[in-house]
């Protein structure tokens, strides 16, 4: 076995027509066999270190490379296709971007055939991947039928079958359940006993991190801290903080302080964006359905007026015959927030899908403002409701940041009147949710451009500049550092404030429960667990 | 759907594509060389039983495919026995003739219509898009680099539909009405023309750069996880389906079908 | 393939992002195949052959425009080949083997057309000579494989010159229009056709 595994010397990188460089003078050696953790804020800078180790820049993206990098003994700019697949496998962090042929089991076997594997191993590697990843049930699915977190697991085992020395993972367990996220962990830690180079990238101090060897945090495109992990917890634990990637209930993410990213925003447009979030609802608003379906053993107590949406028995099977929901109900009044759990594949998308109107929703079962939505065309629901995708660039109709944030204030009615100007209230408020996604300086930028987290930010505020009366966010935590979360949060509890409702899809409920008002909890498309959560009263446990 | 591969074990499901391939040019010749009504109507309803014997397709699924050819048909039908010159008219109104001749060329072309028609379907039906790249690459000697953009082409086609539906429902989700009127349509086709653009070039690079990633191009040739073996089944169907064509060929010669 | 591209004076290999390219655009063509089916048989009951004549140029504008964008020789062996194969999946009137024979015609001219034009001229002229060229063969194919034959000569005439015409215009010209339209765009910045006129492409984003 070789020293090295990857050694980068003053390595800076600039994308194509940016004067700021993205990655600037990083030096680094990692040694065959180490676990590495690649911590650091959205837009730090980590995807374009991989990137550039996968050698997609700058030979297929463009752009600009200074400095070295070696991968074992070769450049990956400039080593021929064969050589980089056998060193190095590299989960990308959009799932939808590396999978090229459509169904599971194709795209485990896809690597290993083309590096000639013998058909009898491909069959044993391909097997044992989806295995590690919890996919074997869906061998023969179309990638396109799965949800965001299977997605991400055949991304995971695609690049597992390949069998690499050194194998690097952007954000790969970002939209994984909490089961599924431990198994990650012991996965990074079983390639590791095998020998094999590890490296994990998040925006956050996750298990993963804490299980490494050694923690590397980036910002603004440079090293900032290189260590063992409980050492930095515990020298550098109000940096780490500061930076936003420890989560609240342990280093106070919230504490602010100088900004880390170097797109960096002051923090007054911030307060502009929000009405102080006060204390949350009055109890008049709170949850509650009126009256409870037969069967759902909801969050007791009861309110005078209807819901403002209200689901009866919705089940739901995909055309293909995958069942995805059996006989959900439950309700929501205004100002409620919801928190919406379960596995990766229970059915969470699929259900705010059909609240949305993206689905064909059956008759009678899913009722806004007491009226049945089934066959209402989804602008017109789109006038009460917000919905944020899983993905976001599901979401994006613009060429430009700004335009992509105004887009839906723009909208008068019809078909794009572009005529409406926006008034200065308007634009003031998109101005400071733009400061508030810290993402000022890009307004001009293609959404297209910006890194994961970043998307995620615009996606929501985008949806959060209009009033609605309640807001469907599918995952917005998900692949964002703790800092940008909070401030996410802050958003929804500003809308909430205003008495908007939120329905809220997560994997991090310990993000998000001090300001739930329910959890409605998915097994396999049925109602697991409906209940009302206490206000501000710390912490509850739920399952993982 | 545009799709129709669907799985089963019947003969012509396990016959390798490119035995398949040769039957059904071997069909499609036939369907030349016959010039009278009865002969074409011999022909399809011989392809329409080996469907319901050798591919398992039902008489149900059958017509419903040549179902969707009709429309096609009866005009194209009713112009060529109009023009088609002739000298025994049967019937007359006007400057419309219909002759022998024409009845008799109508027929044949319609019926030869839905012939290849059916034999595509079945083909379809019963081919996986996977075996043929196999096959390609494996006894065409075709590259397979370039052979394998047949199965990119295909893994794009649900996508390119799922990208129209999602373009779509993000601009409703905005809360964009759909677009009425002629200038409101124009104005939305040129946006929604100009998404699936963007993002099909997106994904282009994409793919091309994850499949680079995964070892794709790395040597001339690579190994296939599930191959079908070439059966000597499917070689006697090819060289049997020539030979019976070569023969008919002379046949119809001699009894003017 | 290969052979054909080695036939040529200058290899010049295709890299993945050519033939993903290739893909998309035989991708493409068969969904809109599937789609002016239903055009064509509109027009098929307005005026039978001649009338679905004048649209046969669309059905061959995606491997012209492979070669406008990529501009290397073999690429409209390789598209057509892709977008005949992909035909033996996707549903259309014509069945499989017209398709199959429709494309091998269309790649063998567009290929020779090329070649004795050196792969030097992709002005507006050049691409309507391959449109043009790319319609008498398989026009004589398909007469034999659809029974046109048994129409008078007259007829042959119109429908040959309608689809001549179809050829230069809704597929060479088209090709080069759509061509330098997304060129302008500055999405095509990675291929030959971006590379050749970076310097006035507008800046996209
Ligand atoms: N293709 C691109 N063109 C221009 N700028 C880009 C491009 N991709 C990323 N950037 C910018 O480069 C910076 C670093 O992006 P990168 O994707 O590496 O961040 P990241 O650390 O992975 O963030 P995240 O945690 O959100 O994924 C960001 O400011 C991003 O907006
Ligand atoms: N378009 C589709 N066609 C068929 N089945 C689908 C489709 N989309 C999703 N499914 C299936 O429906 C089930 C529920 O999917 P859904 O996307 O709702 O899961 P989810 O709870 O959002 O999971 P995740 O946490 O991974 O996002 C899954 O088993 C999935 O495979
Ligand atoms: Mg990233
Ligand atoms: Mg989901």
């Amino acid at each position: 076995m070789q020293g090295t595994s990857i050694e980068l010397t003053e390595l800076s990188y600039w994308y194509e027509d940016v004067e700021e460089p993205a990655l600037r003078g990083v030096s680094l050696t990692i040694p065959a066999g180490q676990f590495t953790a690649v911590i650091g804020p959205g837009g730090s800078g980590k995807s374009t270190l991989c990137q550039l180790l996968s050698g997609y820049l700058p030979r297929s993206g463009g752009g600009r490379r200074e400095g070295k990098v070696r991968l074992d003994t070769i450049d990956p700019a400039e080593a021929p296709i064969a050589e980089i697949a056998k060193v190095a496998g590299i989960v990308f962090q959009d799932p939808d971007a590396q999978l090229v042929r459509g169904v599971v089991e194709d795209e485990a076997a896809f690597g290993p055939e083309n590096l000639r594997v013998p058909p009898a191993e491909i069959d044993s590697r391909v097997a044992e991947a989806l295995a590690a990843v919890n996919l074997t049930a869906r061998r023969r699915s179309p990638v396109r039928e799965l949800s965001g977190g299977q997605r991400q697991r055949t991304a995971i085992a695609a690049v597992l079958s390949l069998s690499p020395r050194m194998i690097v993972f952007d954000d790969a367990s970002a939209s994984l359940d909490p089961a599924a996220q431990a198994q990650f962990v012991q996965l990074c830690r079983r390639l590791h006993a095998e020998g094999r180079t590890v490296v994990t990238v998040s925006g956050r101090f996750d298990d993963a991190a804490r299980a490494a060897e050694r923690v590397i945090v980036l910002d603004g495109g440079a090293v900032l801290l290189d260590g063992a992990p409980q050492e930095l917890l515990r020298t550098s634990r109000d940096r780490l903080a500061q930076l936003g990637v420890l989560p609240p209930w342990e280093g106070a993410a919230e504490a602010g302080g100088p900004a880390g990213s170097r797109r960096e925003v002051p923090e007054a447009g911030e307060h502009a964006a929000e009405p102080a979030a006060g204390p949350l609802q009055s109890a008049g608003m709170l949850t509650a359905p009126a009256q409870m379906p037969p069967g759902a053993d909801g969050p007791g107590g009861d309110s005078g007026s209807g819901p403002l949406l209200e689901v009866r028995n919705l089940s739901y099977t995909y055309p293909g015959g995958q069942e995805a929901l059996r006989d959900v109900s439950f309700a929501m009044h205004p100002g409620a927030w919801g928190m919406l759990t379960g596995e990766n594949g229970s059915g969470k998308t699929t259900l705010t899908r059909l609240l949305m109107g993206l689905l064909p929703v059956p008759s009678r079962s899913v009722y806004w403002k007491g009226r049945d939505v089934s066959g209402m065309p989804v602008h017109q629901l789109a006038g009460d409701i917000g919905y944020v995708f899983q993905q976001p660039e599901h979401q994006f109709v613009e060429h430009t940041v700004w335009d992509e944030l105004v887009y839906g204030l723009r909208i008068r009615s019809g078909w794009r009147r572009r005529q409406a100007e926006l008034t200065p209230e308007q634009t003031e408020a998109a101005e400071a949710l733009l400061a508030a996604a810290g993402l000022s300086g890009r307004r001009q930028d293609s959404p297209y451009l910006l890194s994961q987290g970043e998307k995620k930010l615009l996606s929501v505020i985008g949806q959060l500049i209009q009033p609605k009366a309640l807001y469907i966010l599918d995952e917005p935590t998900s692949g964002i550092d703790y800092r940008a979360a909070q401030r996410l949060l802050k958003l929804c509890r500003g809308a909430a404030a205003r008495g908007a409702a939120l329905l809220m899809i997560t994997h991090d409920p310990r993000l998000v429960e001090e300001d739930a008002s329910f959890v409605l909890r998915l097994d396999q498309g049925k109602v697991e667990d409906y209940r009302q959560l206490g206000r501000n009263h710390g912490l509850i446990h739920v399952r993982s | 759907m545009i799709l129709s591969y669907q799985g089963g074990g019947s003969p012509l499901h396990r016959i390798d594509p490119l035995s398949k391939l040769v039957v059904l040019l071997c069909i499609a010749v036939l369907t030349m060389r016959l010039h009278t009504s009865a002969g074409q109507a011999l022909l399809l309803l011989a392809a329409s039983f080996m469907a319901r014997t050798a591919g398992g397709v039902s008489w149900r699924k059958q017509w419903k495919a040549m179902a969707f050819l009709i429309g096609f048909a009866v005009p194209y039908f009713i112009l060529t026995l109009l023009t088609v010159p002739g000298s025994h008219t049967i019937w007359q109104f006007g400057m419309l003739h219909v002759t022998t001749e024409g009845a008799d060329a109508a027929g044949s072309v319609t019926l030869r219509m839905f012939t290849v028609f059916l034999s595509s379907f079945v083909y379809m039906v019963t081919t996986d898009p996977g075996d043929l790249v196999t096959a390609l690459t494996r006894r065409m000697r075709v590259p397979y680099r370039f052979a394998f953009g047949i199965s990119m082409a295909l893994t794009f086609l649900p996508l390119l539909q799922e990208e129209g539906r999602s373009i779509s429902a993000a601009h409703q989700v905005r809360g964009a009405a759909r677009p009425k009127g002629v200038k409101q349509r124009l104005g939305w086709w040129k946006v929604f023309v100009s998404a699936m653009l963007h993002n099909a070039v997106r994904r282009i690079q994409q793919t091309a750069g994850a499949m680079e990633a995964k070892g794709f191009g790395a040597y001339p040739e690579r190994t296939f996880l599930r191959e079908q073996q070439p059966s000597a089944a499917g070689h006697i169907t090819a060289v049997g389906a020539v030979l019976i064509t070569a023969a008919l060929w002379w046949y119809i010669h001699i009894v003017n079908l | 393939m290969e052979t054909l591209s080695q036939s040529k004076r200058r290899v010049v290999p295709f890299t993945t992002l050519d033939i993903v390219l290739m893909a998309m655009l035989a991708t493409a063509n068969a969904v809109l195949t599937f789609y002016l089916s239903y055009i064509n048989k509109m027009l098929n009951s307005l005026g039978g052959p001649v009338a679905t004549s004048t649209i046969v140029g669309v059905y061959m504008v995606y491997g012209l425009l492979a070669y406008y964008i990529i501009r290397k020789p073999g690429t409209a062996a390789i598209t057509y080949g892709i977008g005949g194969a992909i035909q033996c999946f996707v549903g259309n009137t014509y069945g499989i083997a017209a398709s199959i024979v429709a494309a091998l015609c269309y790649l063998v001219v567009a290929e020779a057309v090329f070649f004795l034009l050196r792969y030097k001229r992709w002005n507006a002229g050049a691409m309507m000579l391959v449109g043009g060229a790319m319609v008498p063969i398989w026009f004589i194919c398909a007469a034999n494989m659809f029974g046109y034959t048994s129409w008078s000569f007259q007829v042959l005439a119109i429908t040959m010159v309608v689809r001549i015409v179809s050829g230069i215009v809704l597929c060479g010209l088209l090709t080069k229009v759509l061509g330098d339209m997304l060129q302008r765009s500055g999405l095509l910045k990675r291929f030959a056709i971006g590379r050749k006129a970076s310097a006035d492409a507008g800046n996209f984003h």
